[in-house]
């Protein structure tokens, strides 16, 4: 049995745990709830108090699933003559079917990442909420947080630009970003390549 | 009365370390993940990380983490950097100095995290997160290289275990209750479709099983409603001692398919490095009671000793053996014919169903398993027979030359 002093230090050390714990996850609830009244007005402490160590974003896949595929494909300009383009996607998309283990894979994440970042995703809720309805609204057209992702994104996509065309000796590069939107559940018997397709150029790259 | 105990019954559990044994299990599992992470990495680290990487040192270090190793260290020792987070990772799987290991191994996640963000997902950030809350918990206990010390228990630390692994649970639960509700919020997922949008995109899909699923409107919707289920009930039904074994079998299940048909096998392993601490100890210690096994085999038999002593060195300290010579009280004719096995429930096997249980009880045996329950079903105990009939016995101050195993048998 311990002493009266050490019960006292136990419960003191007891209370205190648990308060910062509960406080914690009190705070973290909130910071995981979706957008709402008492969030809006909480969220500056809300906030800084979990960033940056416990910043953290469970959408998983939510509320809806990522549902296009991103291509990544490249021309390369040697003089007056501009190459074919040409898909960096597909070749490490298939070796990653084939084996989980690759690190190819992890490249695959990477190109994916960057285009992501490039066409403006965010991990910003409210925008998620709102910029949707309301894409002229300043918040949404000069966030400096994903200004400064996309231009990271286009950072990475241009880096890929210049290692694939310097293999070729080009001068310039141009990366182009194919978004397939595979058919829709009531047309699932199609070929999975069927679907809409995008393009999103990007401007031509010197290459060093 | 007893409202006014409740203080002290709690002042009592928390003064108790529970759950030492998921905690030593949660560690080996996160440093054989960071492990497979570096490894994976190795051959593409200096594209991924290095200084001129996709994301160069020069453009990172305009927004650098003050914590981030990266900011520190000269770009020419990228490769001692590297080196130095496989060696913390080493360390920590097997259990060197746990709580400092943890400390280290966290500021590497980090820094590797921050250098690169394009590479992360929701594993990645689990694991930051957890590795923090990982700190204050007593890891150590188990499954470690360093010989055990005699420690003292002070009860302010073993208060701060608890805390620390009462914080990791609750992020666990939080993350699939966050998701969960999330994913009610999305259109495909209240309309059933959910899974099939998510296969038909490549970086998450395995062709080769996808189509059958995705053609299959019962799969596709039993899979998405069956996510969002789980994952909403998952704290509920944990809480629930009727269902919390069913939950936790629910989520191996999920994330082993995560990982096979989704191909995220570092998300899927993140989020299963916790789930031993869902176990407490007096669970771990049932299931090693239920799996302890005693085997009778003939110590008079030369080759069969060299066979117990090789699977000695093999096991997992699970099953004793015994040579039934020396035990008067199992039947000596019974145990003379076949090798015997005795559960901690005092039920009896014997032959082939032995191997098999000794087999199951080793890990590097395991691959041995199908083939033995494959020869039993066959064939029953003819194989076993055969060959414990030719078997040599060596009778101690007995027999002069070999006696034959049907003539040793009768004797003590």
């Amino acid at each position: 049995m311990p002493g009266a002093g050490m019960r006292i230090v136990n419960t003191v050390t007891m209370v205190v745990m648990a308060t910062a714990a509960l406080f914690y996850l009190a705070n973290a609830y909130l910071y995981l709830t979706p957008p709402n009244p008492v969030k809006a007005r909480l969220v500056r402490w809300n906030d800084a108090i979990m960033h940056p160590f416990f910043a953290q974003n469970w959408h998983l896949f939510a509320p809806n699933p990522i549902n296009r595929n991103f291509i990544l494909t490249i021309r390369c300009r040697v003089g007056r003559t501009v190459g074919p383009w040409e898909d960096v996607t597909t070749p490490l998309l298939a070796r990653h079917h084939l084996d989980r283990h690759t690190p190819l894979g992890r490249l695959l994440r990477v190109q994916q990442n960057a285009m992501l970042l490039y066409l403006g995703r965010s991990t910003n809720e409210w925008r998620r909420v709102v910029c949707p309805k309301q894409p002229h609204l300043k918040a949404c057209r000069d966030d400096p947080e994903i200004a400064a992702r996309r231009e990271m994104g286009q950072y990475v996509l241009q880096e890929l630009t210049r290692r694939h065309c310097v293999r070729q000796g080009a001068e310039w590069g141009q990366a182009r970003i194919l978004i397939h939107r595979p058919p829709v559940w009531s047309k699932r018997f199609l070929p999975v390549h069927r679907g809409d397709v995008l393009y999103v150029m990007l401007p031509w790259t010197p290459i060093r | 009365m007893r409202l006014k105990r409740v203080p002290l019954r709690l002042l009592a559990w928390f003064t108790t370390e529970h759950w030492l044994i998921g905690a030593s299990l949660t560690r080996v599992s996160l440093g054989l993940l960071a492990l497979y992470y570096y490894g994976l990495h190795l051959s593409v680290r200096h594209t991924l990380y290095g200084p001129d990487g996709v994301w160069p040192l020069s453009q990172y270090l305009l927004d650098a983490s003050p914590f981030s190793l990266f900011r520190y260290v000269p770009p020419s020792a990228f490769e001692a950097l590297y080196a130095a987070a496989i060696a913390v990772a080493v360390l920590l799987t097997l259990g060197v100095f746990p709580r400092l290991m943890t400390v280290l191994h966290w500021l590497f996640v980090w820094s590797f995290q921050d250098r690169n963000p394009l590479l992360g997902d929701g594993g990645d950030n689990f694991v930051r997160i957890i590795l923090l809350f990982l700190v204050l918990v007593n890891t150590g206990a188990y499954l470690t290289v360093m010989a055990p010390r005699p420690r003292r228990l002070v009860e302010t630390k073993a208060i701060v275990h608890n805390v620390g692994v009462l914080l990791i649970l609750a992020q666990l639960a939080y993350l699939y209750v966050s998701t969960g509700f999330y994913k009610v919020m999305g259109e495909v997922w209240q309309n059933g479709t959910a899974l099939y949008y998510i296969l038909r995109v490549e970086e998450f899909t395995w062709p080769a099983l996808a189509r059958y699923i995705t053609h299959n409107p019962w799969l596709v919707v039993g899979g998405t409603y069956g996510t969002v289920l789980f994952e909403v009930f998952f704290l509920p039904a944990l809480l629930n001692r009727y269902t919390r074994y069913l939950v936790i079998g629910a989520g191996v299940l999920f994330h082993v398919n995560i990982a096979l048909i989704m191909g995220l096998v570092t998300f899927a392993w993140s989020m299963l490095a916790v789930y031993p601490l869902l176990l407490t100890d007096d669970e771990y210690r049932g299931v090693v009671r239920r799996w302890r096994l005693e085997v009778f085999y003939d110590g008079w038999c030369p080759s069969c000793v060299r066979s117990i002593d090789l699977l000695r060195s093999l096991g997992t300290g699970l099953v004793r053996y015994r040579s039934f010579r020396t035990v008067p009280e199992i039947d000596q004719d019974r145990a003379a014919r076949r090798i015997l096995s005795r559960r901690s429930d005092g039920a009896i096997r014997e032959g082939m169903d032995v191997l098999i249980q000794i087999a199951g009880r080793a890990p590097c045996l395991w691959p041995a398993v199908p083939p033995l329950v494959v020869g039993r079903v066959l064939f029953g105990q003819r194989l076993y027979d055969a060959m414990a009939r030719r078997r040599l016995v060596m009778v101690p101050g007995g027999c002069d030359e070999h006696c034959p195993a049907g003539q040793a048998s009768g004797r003590p």
